[in-house]
Parts: structure tokens; sequence; C-alpha cells
């Protein structure tokens, strides 16, 4: 049997911060292959706009704790992989964008050169900002991306 | 060039969990570009089975509401043995029954994006 996953001592049950994280993960690399005009089949079109979708609503459920709670960091959210109610404002802002980039894209739109180049640049503020801040291991996925 | 293990795979994903049903569906889907099956519980998906439906390989999570991840493992095994089985579980007791049960992988919950790449690579698409 082929164990993958966490280790025994920090199994848990997923919350929306996994799922955040993972999305977003998978969000860039949809991007990384939209931009490098990677095949797109139906079925992709159709995941991408799906976890676009669940990735803008999520941060913009916690844009909206950040403004309630006027951006106060709260030490009880903290998560193994990604502490969300620590990061800026304006990186939920770019993960909405690009969450809305995708959604248009899987949709056939927003093919343009300059929208292409406005979404690459887009993902590369997002990777750095997630590569200065987080464990090398959780941003690894974003360079074979 | 990556040569395939199984062509026009057939994956379904067992969970009771919504978002996270959800977005194993959706990696697996945009990983294999097809579509991909979501159930609820197992007895939803052995009626699927037992209807003649057909399927490559399985994730189910093991704490399901009715019949638990391990008895559909079970039957899966001893009725549809090719069919490769992932028990996905937030419990750590449960790596050493899904072996013993005969799973395929043990995916540990929380599980990263990269997990459920290598086993997309593991069962479906090869190195």
């Amino acid at each position: 049997m082929i164990r993958y996953g966490v280790v025994a001592e920090k199994m848990r049950p997923m919350n929306a911060d996994d799922l955040l994280i993972s999305s977003l993960k998978l969000l860039i690399i949809m991007a990384k292959a939209n931009l490098k005009g990677y095949p797109m089949g139906d079925f992709r079109k159709s995941a991408m706009a799906e976890i676009a979708r669940f990735v803008f609503l999520e941060s913009l459920s916690r844009t909206a704790s950040h403004i309630s709670a006027g951006s106060k960091p709260d030490p009880a959210s903290r998560t193994a992989g990604l502490d969300t109610q620590h990061i800026d404002h304006l990186f939920l802002q770019r993960i909405q964008l690009l969450a809305v980039m995708l959604n248009s894209m899987a949709r056939g739109k927003s093919r343009g050169r300059y929208r292409k180049k406005a979404m690459a640049e887009n993902v590369e503020q997002i990777c750095s900002y997630l590569s200065d801040r987080f464990q090398l291991g959780d941003v690894q996925i974003l360079k074979v991306a | 060039m990556r040569v395939p293990i199984v062509y026009n795979v057939k994956i379904a994903v067992v969970d009771h969990d919504k978002l996270t049903r959800d977005f194993v569906v959706n990696v697996m889907m945009y990983s294999v570009n097809r579509e991909v099956m979501a159930f609820e519980n197992s007895e939803a998906f052995k009626v699927y089975l037992q209807a003649g439906g057909t399927v490559d390989l399985v994730l189910s999570e093991v704490q399901l509401p009715g019949k638990s991840g391990f008895e559909l493992l079970q039957f899966i095994k001893k009725e549809h043995p090719q069919i490769r089985y992932v028990t996905m579980s937030a419990n750590p007791a449960d790596e050493t029954a899904a072996a013993e049960l005969g799973a395929d992988a043990f995916l540990a919950k929380p599980f990263a994006l990269q997990d459920l790449f290598d086993i997309v690579k593991q069962y479906v698409v090869g190195e």
C-alpha cells in the first residue's frame, strides 16, 4: 500500500483553509498552463470554472472577515498550512482577480494579449507573495507549474 | 512523452464532505480531462457498480454515512478486484486497517494538491 498525505501525527480533517491554499495552487497551475497555450478540453474548463468560483467565494469571505475584524490577527485561526487571517488585503484582492480571470477564460473570454499579460503579472505577484511568506515545500509546486 | 497506464480512465470520489469531494473531483477532472463521478456515500456507489457501472480508480473516505469506506473497500476487493482503491482518512488508526483490507493507497488528511497529482501519476498517466 502506497502512502500519501501528511504524517500520522499531523492527521486531521480537511478545513476551508487547506482547501483554499490547495485550490489556489491549482488555480496558479491552470493559469500558467493557459498562458503557455496548453490544450483545454471541456472538462478542464469545467474544473477551472468550479475551482475559480470556490477560490473567489472563499477569498471574498476572508476579505469580509478582514474588514469586520479591522485586519487584526486571530491566533486561534492558525492552521498548519496557511494562516489565512494574516494575509494582506491586497493579496486577497489579487486572488479574487485571478479567480475572475480564470473563470472568464474557462468561458472562452479574456483571450486578448493584454489580458494575458495582466494575468501573467498577477500570477507572478501571487507566487512571489507566497514564496516570501510560506515554507519552501508549500510553494515547490508553483515552480513546476 | 508519458504513456498512460489506463486509457479513458474512469474515476470515482466517495466523500460525504462536499467541499473536499468537490475539490478532489475538480483536481482529478483537470488532471485527466475526463468526467469524474462523485458519490456522497458508499451505498450510492455500490448501486452504480451493481447496475453495471465501471470505474478504474476510487478515492473514498473511511467515515461515511451508512456503510463505512472499509465496508466499501471489502466489497470492491471481493467483487471488483481490478479497481484501484485509495482510502482517504483523517484518522491515523485507519491506516493499518486499510492495508489489511487490501487498499492500494492511503491518503492521509489533510492532503496537498501534489498528493493528488502523485496518485494520478501512479495510477493513470505514468511517470
